[in-house]
């Protein structure tokens, strides 16, 4: 009787499909819809490392985070951190790209320079760019007041002004390799008779940019920006390493206030509730990029 | 469905499941052989800590951890040494994973937190039966700060205090100052600043360490404490702020810090830490530094040519004594520990008076071998050992780092210029029994 029914389980096709999706299934339950409920949930309590039993406190934790003006000022620096950055990682990127499809000398070298950024972990990277900006010694500001554009030298990652766009630099330089790679891969799979063509009907260099190039990669370009997007919002080592989100929090974004609040303070309900509001940003990009992932038929 | 096809697929996923079952049993019995121990295994006590300054702290164990184990050819001690921006995360980390250290130094702001979130055992009884662990042989200041509601929840490694003032003495002449004559008073420290700054040749009074970071919170501190301020009230309960960090004494030493970071020192003092501080001073950026003692390791080390020398921090008033921050490190046990006699003992051999005098990388906590210790290492030992003797602890309170952070916090609001002191010590003041209220 049992191996028959054994039998029958073996040629259904939603059976068979299902144990082979069980351990994905688990994992996916595991790492992921777990953490995501356990986060909700602690965010609704008070729980400390004094307290360590969660206190069900209601909707107090996000009243509290929402009357505060740090809230705001993590979602304005967030805001303005991911789009700098991942604009210019675009621009840059796509420029590099261009430029690196050319047939030039040294160009596989210069490929190779390229990553050197991208391949650098993020905490050395940190404090290579602290050491560039450092007021005193840095060289970045000796380099601006030798080209007379500065008087005197500016403390970059001191002040609050310039602090968040000063780690911004170093998240552009080291994040544009990527785009570079992925650009230049989309230019290099433009069949060759296009753009032949176009030069056979006189167009330049901008207007093959404009009406061949990028629409052909626009979908590499759509992809790239949602990644690079997802990625800089929840950026972590640079800003840590150069500025611990200071001073003041005029450099904080998401990931690092909540490592502050969760893990130096131990505000385990406070950080939930920023962890639960990061999640949702992340899930509204995470969307689109599915949305492109089937308009480019991978689904 | 053909039936060969359902035979084709009943044999696939039998095939399939019997080679999975299969790899996972020669996985597991692999592992379980390459990890089998080949003679009996030695019992392993972690030990972890810390390292602050340049000297090799790891080596200096060593010496230590070949008399206990000598003593108990049984165990293996495993050392791990962390640099301190790193080391409370890492303790955490472990503490709450599970996979605690059986003993490690812990800073001592933080022993009422590992004390309160259940981390670290109570050791009364264990000392009361070890009579050559006592007192009276510790500095005071060093002892009380295990304890927490009236238990000792660890035992004095080594202590330090913030600061002393280091200065150039080559700096000094060039300008016209005495060498001999470091300032004395908050005045006087203004008065020499003024005349070592020179902005247009890349030089400035003082590096003054203002940076996100307890080094900061430690600086701030032995001004607030030379001024006859306090930061907590720890004796209200709760312990309270208000009153406290924003006195009419505080608003005064906070007034004048922020002149002295407008006025004698490098721009961008926000962003100098403990490790910028030193360096500044190392490459005569700066004059004078007030820092650690630990750290003329470092000077001697990055810069051994340099001519500096030691003095009291300044005071707010010629005659008034300066009354330092004290801080260092206390060797606890965890209650996850396995190992928690060995532990003990372990703890009892790195307090010894000749052993403490090797291994501390500050000064030793027992003062009779701290004499000794900063006579042959530090220079300017008098000034030293008199800041040692009458430093004032940080607040003791389990929410300390979260307090430290609001001080910090005030504090760049009025370098910064965001807010008058006055109202930036009362929001702060506030926020502080908020969290101390719980």
């Amino acid at each position: 009787m049992t191996l028959l029914f054994t039998s029958k389980l073996l040629d259904n096709d939603s059976f068979i499909a299902s144990l082979f999706l069980a351990p994905t299934i688990i994992l996916i339950i595991v790492l992921f819809f777990y953490p995501i409920s356990q986060t909700l949930w602690l965010s609704f309590t008070k729980v400390t490392k004094f307290e360590k039993n969660p206190q069900f406190i209601g909707f107090d934790n996000y009243i509290r985070v929402f009357s505060t003006y740090e809230f705001y000022t993590i979602i304005m620096n967030s805001a303005i951190w991911t789009s700098i950055v991942v604009a210019f990682q675009f621009l840059i990127g796509l420029f590099t790209a261009l430029l690196l499809a050319q047939d030039l000398k040294l160009r596989s070298i210069a490929r190779g320079l390229i990553i050197l950024p991208w391949a650098m972990p993020g905490a050395i990277a940190g404090y290579l760019w602290k050491f560039l900006l450092d007021s005193t010694i840095g060289p970045f500001n000796w380099f601006l007041i030798s080209l007379g554009l500065m008087r005197e030298p500016h403390s970059w990652l001191g002040s609050p002004s310039t602090a968040l766009f000063s780690v911004i630099l170093s998240a552009i330089w080291k994040g544009f390799p990527f785009s570079t790679l992925m650009y230049l891969a989309a230019i290099q799979s433009i069949p060759k008779e296009l753009l032949d063509a176009a030069d056979v009907d006189g167009a330049g260099f901008l207007n093959k940019l404009r009406f061949i190039i990028i629409p052909y990669i626009m979908p590499i370009i759509r992809i790239t920006l949602l990644l690079t997007t997802i990625w800089t919002f929840n950026y972590f080592d640079l800003i840590w390493v150069m500025t611990k989100g200071g001073p003041r929090i005029s450099s904080h974004i998401f990931p690092t206030y909540i490592y502050q609040v969760a893990f130096e303070w131990s505000e385990f309900g406070t950080a939930s509730v920023y962890a639960f509001i990061d999640f949702i940003i992340l899930c509204v990009f995470s969307i689109l990029y599915i949305v492109q992932l089937k308009k480019g038929g991978i689904f | 469905m053909s039936e060969e096809k359902k035979i084709d697929r009943r044999k696939y996923i039998k095939y399939v499941g019997a080679g999975a079952v299969v790899a996972a049993a020669a996985a597991i019995g692999g592992y379980y052989y390459a990890t089998m121990p080949k003679v009996p295994p030695k019992k392993i006590l972690k030990s972890w800590g810390m390292v602050q300054s340049a000297k090799n702290v790891v080596f200096a164990l060593e010496g230590a951890n070949a008399i206990f184990e000598s003593k108990h050819p049984e165990v293996k001690i495993e050392t791990k040494v962390f640099e301190y921006p790193i080391y409370r995360q890492s303790l955490l980390t472990a503490v709450e994973a599970g996979t605690p250290p059986d003993v490690s130094t812990i800073d001592q702001i933080w022993s009422p937190e590992f004390a309160a979130a259940g981390y670290v055992e109570a050791l009364d009884d264990l000392i009361a039966a070890s009579p050559e662990i006592s007192k009276d042989k510790f500095f005071p200041g060093a002892w009380d700060s295990n304890l927490y509601e009236g238990k000792m929840y660890g035992i004095p490694f080594d202590v330090d205090v913030w600061e002393e003032l280091y200065y150039n003495r080559d700096m000094f002449e060039e300008v016209g100052l005495d060498p001999d004559k470091p300032p004395e008073t908050w005045d006087d420290l203004l008065e020499y600043g003024k005349a070592l700054t020179d902005p247009k040749k890349g030089r400035w009074g003082l590096a003054l360490i203002a940076a996100k970071g307890e080094f900061s919170t430690c600086v701030i501190d032995s001004f607030i404490f030379s001024n006859g301020g306090d930061i907590v009230d720890i004796t209200s309960k709760p312990p309270k702020a208000t009153g406290v960090f924003n006195s009419p004494q505080n608003v005064e030493t906070f007034e004048f810090l922020k002149k002295v970071a407008d006025e004698i020192c490098p721009p961008g003092v926000t962003e100098v830490d403990e490790f910028g501080a030193v360096r500044l001073f190392t490459t005569g950026k700066t004059a004078m530094i007030l820092v650690g003692g630990w750290e003329q390791d470092t000077f001697k080390a990055q810069a051994p040519k340099m001519n500096w020398d030691v003095g009291y921090i300044p005071v707010p008033k010629k005659g008034q004594k300066c009354v330092g921050c004290f801080g260092g490190w206390n060797l606890v046990i965890y209650k996850k520990s396995k190992e928690k006699d060995l532990a003990w003992e372990y703890i009892k051999l790195l307090t010894r008076e000749d052993v403490n005098y090797n291994v501390a990388s500050l000064t030793p906590a027992l003062i009779s071998p701290a004499k000794e210790f900063l006579s042959k290492y530090r220079k300017g030992a008098d000034i030293y050992f008199d800041i040692l003797m009458h430093a004032k602890a940080r607040p003791l309170v389990p929410q300390y780092p979260r307090i430290s952070d609001i001080q910090l916090d005030a504090y760049h609001a009025i370098l910064l210029g965001q807010k008058p002191v006055k109202k930036a010590l009362d929001d702060a003041a506030a926020e502080m029994d908020r969290v101390l209220r719980g």
